[in-house]
């Protein structure tokens, strides 16, 4: 363990389709273990769908999905990561979380073009540690994103979200 | 729903309601025996009368006849023999008490459905002392209230509620002095809220109420007018309700009125329709881009004020519901003595806070979650007394409930200095269960999640107080279901705290809960007209949509599977659910119905959740969240698309409506 210099903040990690990612410790309210989502028609295909947590009901983001990923089961390693930002309080649905790490703003190396796919949109930059690269997301960017990504699809028909939950 | 059960439910509030009246009643007669040899005091006698006559009128609605008449009779009785300037005799007074104590029996013959008791004798004794001109002294006609009532709006306005009582006279009439001339004079000191006439004894009163204006006064030579009121101190300044003057219309003595939680739920909704037209208001001003902006300020700001009244008036609904937290932690006391008892442990119990004032529907549904955790906490927790001193602490082991207010939470904590989880023995268990992987440990927060799992024990024998493994599960999902929360701290060796955490109030609706596709789902009872059963074949396929023939016409259908993009189970026979207006009905098309449930109603508002057609969550206790529908944007939303349909033809790509967002409405294909 090497100790940090005060610029350094908590981060959690956590896995999701094989890569590591690092949120703010300070943006997330708690862990969860997944239940059941209830979907919620006319929602954007990646959000899972409701959960109740600490007498809240709240949307479940797949974060899989969100990343262009399949949605995957859910187990008992799967985690809910109940994030609060801007007034709002959402929950990622991730492969699981365990560690916490602590990244010092120096180590946080903007996003290579074209590395990221997806998910780079929400991405604040990579670190390193060891040979793992984690992914350091932007908790108020990602769900910025979410709303206005909402909003432009709402302009062209064409991606159809909803439809793509439950091919018929 | 059915006529008999809400009959049952009257029926429950007249016994209340009789209770009540029945103490008043016998309370007033007590008073009146103290002044055995004295006429009766005119103020004690009115109140006898008060609760009689609404015993007779209860007992009447509900059909409890011989109640009905027996209450009559002793009002005639108390009329005649009570007459002021008459003293008092042992023998009315011992014939009053043995006719309440007959119309007591005649109520409780209806509670426990056997035979009324035979009045006939009781009602020859109460007739037999009163003087026959009796009966002509008093009008023949309904029994007037014997104090003036409350004016509908006593409150209303910014000035001072002031009430007045006029007494016509022939000799006031020759001076021209009449009902007219005296509503002219109280109009020219303030707004007449309300008049009206008052039998009284020997001819007939008016009363008034007036919101006097600010900075004016009764002229007192009004008074040789036959026009009396009591004179008023000025209320300071921005104090609304005029304490004094309520004094004056209500002569029981305690200030407080008992409120069915169901009317108080009927404010509640008109206050939520309210905030819902005031928000369509929102809508509009944003849309009308139009109009002057002197008129459009104006509007807005009317609007912002509107918005801040609202909130105070919702705020001040629900603080009417709001009843000390203290009544359940009595109730508790008995369950830690008992279960103190049972494990031969000695239990001290602490109770903090309990003037924390919580919804009175919340108080009734946690107590028994919070039973379970101090019997947990007594039978697991607290160690045997002799353990105890083996580890240097007091025989006697404390538990404590304690109530705070947090913001608009209320939290409970029940704390015991008992022996703590023991997290090992914990993790062993459900590792055997298959709930925590060989190499994991388990954290505070997955703690909890397992003590909660659904049958998980740590003991090896289910004890008699704390039952088999059912426990916190059941606790957990209630709580959850009352919108609340559960979290747990404990020390090994120190003690364990379970954390309650609820909302101050809830917004609770009669729904019913309906399945589609797989899911369960409510459907608030007011939006439904009615409830169809149908089989599949007589849904008629037509042009865009699905009808059936109904009341000589055709009903619209709409598949809440489709709606919702769930695999349609296609039962042979289906229920409509009735909903829309009179003119536009719809039917929803439903697999099976799950009956009538009250549901806790969770707001669902962030963005990406906020569709139209659902106006909340609710959580049924199995930890799954199931959705309200609105019904009204539902019907409004299927309209729509059919509109924009029709416009463009059959094709499959439709552009949804503006509204409705990217995942509208499923197409058929």
């Amino acid at each position: 363990m090497t100790t940090h210099a005060a610029g350094s903040e908590s981060y959690v990690l956590f896995e999701l389709a094989g890569a590591t990612y690092a949120l703010r410790s300070d943006d997330i309210l708690q862990l969860e273990m997944v239940g059941e989502p209830t979907p919620v028609p006319n929602a954007p295909s990646w959000v899972a769908g409701v959960v109740s947590v600490r007498g809240q009901v709240i949307p479940a983001v797949s974060l899989r999905e969100r990343f262009g990923f399949e949605r995957g089961r859910w187990d008992l390693r799967s985690r809910l990561l109940v994030v609060r930002t801007g007034g709002r309080t959402v929950g990622l649905i991730v492969d699981s979380a365990r560690a916490f790490a602590r990244i010092a703003a120096e180590e946080i190396l903007p996003v290579p073009e074209g590395v990221a796919g997806l998910s780079g949109r929400y991405l604040r930059g990579i670190a390193q540690r060891g040979e793992r690269l984690l992914l350091v997301i932007d908790v108020p960017e990602l769900l910025i994103t979410e709303a206005s990504a909402e909003e432009s699809a709402a302009e062209g028909e064409s991606p159809a979200p909803a439809s793509a939950a439950t091919p018929s | 729903m059915s006529e008999g059960g809400f009959f049952e439910q009257f029926i429950d509030e007249y016994f209340a309601e009789c209770d009540e009246h029945l103490a008043a009643a016998r309370h007033a007669l007590l008073d009146l025996e103290s002044a055995l040899g004295r006429p009766a005091a005119p103020g004690v006698v009115q109140e006898l009368l008060r609760s009689l006559h609404t015993l007779k009128g209860l007992s009447g609605m509900v059909g409890v006849s011989s109640a009905e008449r027996l209450a009559h009779a002793i009002e005639e009785s108390i009329r005649a023999r009570l007459r002021p300037g008459v003293d008092t005799t042992a023998a009315t007074m011992d014939t009053l008490f043995a006719s309440v104590d007959l119309l007591e029996r005649c109520i409780l013959a209806r509670r426990t459905e056997g035979a009324p008791p035979d009045i006939a004798p009781m009602l020859d004794r109460l007739a037999a002392g009163a003087p026959g001109p009796a009966a002509e002294r008093e009008p023949a006609a309904p029994t007037p209230d014997a104090a003036p009532p409350l004016p509908p709006d006593a409150d209303a306005g910014d000035g001072i509620v002031q009430h007045f009582e006029f007494v016509p006279t022939r000799e006031l009439t020759e001076r021209g002095v009449g009902v007219d001339a005296i509503r002219a004079r109280l109009r020219s000191i303030g707004e007449l809220l309300d008049a009206k006439p008052r039998v009284v004894a020997g001819g007939i009163s008016f009363d008034f109420w007036v919101s006097v204006a600010p900075g004016k006064v009764p002229d007192e030579a009004w008074r040789a007018d036959g026009l009396s009121w009591i004179a008023l101190a000025p209320a300071p300044a921005g104090e609304p309700a005029p304490a004094p003057a309520s004094q004056a219309f209500v002569t029981t003595g305690a200030n407080v009125v008992r409120v069915d939680l169901g009317r108080l739920d009927g404010v509640m909704r008109l206050v939520a329709d309210l905030v819902v037209s005031r928000s369509r208001l929102d809508d509009l001003l944003r849309q009308d881009g139009a109009r002057s902006t002197a008129t459009r300020d104006a509007l807005e700001e009317n609007n912002a004020l509107m918005q801040r009244q609202l909130r105070r008036l919702r705020e001040a609904v629900m603080r009417i519901r709001l009843v000390p937290v203290g009544e359940v932690f009595e109730r508790l006391r008995f369950a830690v003595r008992d279960a103190a008892r049972e494990s031969g442990k000695r239990v001290n119990l602490q109770l903090r806070g309990q003037n924390t004032e919580i919804d009175k529907l919340l108080v009734d549904r946690m107590l028994e979650p919070l039973l379970h955790l101090v019997r947990n906490a007594v039978s697991h927790g607290i160690e045997h007394p002799d353990a105890r001193v083996a580890r240097g602490k007091p025989p006697e082991g404390t538990l404590t409930l304690r109530a705070t207010a947090v913001g608009d939470r209320i939290r409970v904590d029940v704390e015991d200095d008992g022996a703590g989880i023991d997290v090992a023995r914990v993790e062993a268990r459900a590792r055997a269960r298959g709930l925590l992987a060989a190499n994991e440990s388990l954290g505070a927060e997955a703690l909890l999640d397992v003590l909660c799992a659904s049958g998980f024990s740590t003991r090896d024998e289910a004890d008699l107080t704390s039952g088999r493994g059912v426990g916190m599960d059941v606790v957990r999902s209630t709580i959850r279901s009352l919108a609340g929360e559960l979290s747990l701290f404990s020390t090994p060796g120190g003690g364990t705290r379970f954390v309650v955490e609820l909302p101050l109030t809830l917004m609770i609706v009669d729904a019913l809960l309906v399945e589609v596709g797989g899911q369960q789902m409510a459907v608030p009872q007011p939006a439904l007209r009615e409830i169809v059963k149908v089989e599949r074949s007589q849904i008629v396929p037509f042009e865009n949509n699905d009808v059936i023939p109904w009341r000589g016409g055709m009903l619209p259908l709409l598949s809440l599977a489709r709606l919702f993009q769930l695999p349609d189970p296609r039962l042979p026979s289906v229920h409509l659910l009735v909903v829309g207006t009179e003119a536009a009905p719809m039917g929803l098309v439903v697999d099976r119905l799950l009956g009538l449930r009250e549901i806790v109603v969770h707001p669902v508002v962030d963005p990406l959740v906020a569709v139209e057609g659902i106006s909340g969550a609710t959580e049924l206790g199995d930890g799954r969240v199931s959705l309200i529908l609105d019904a009204t944007a539902i019907v409004r939303l299927a309209q729509e698309e059919r509109t924009a349909r029709a416009w463009s033809g059959a094709s499959a790509n439709v552009a949804p409506p503006p509204r409705v967002g990217p995942a509208a409405p499923p197409l058929p294909s």
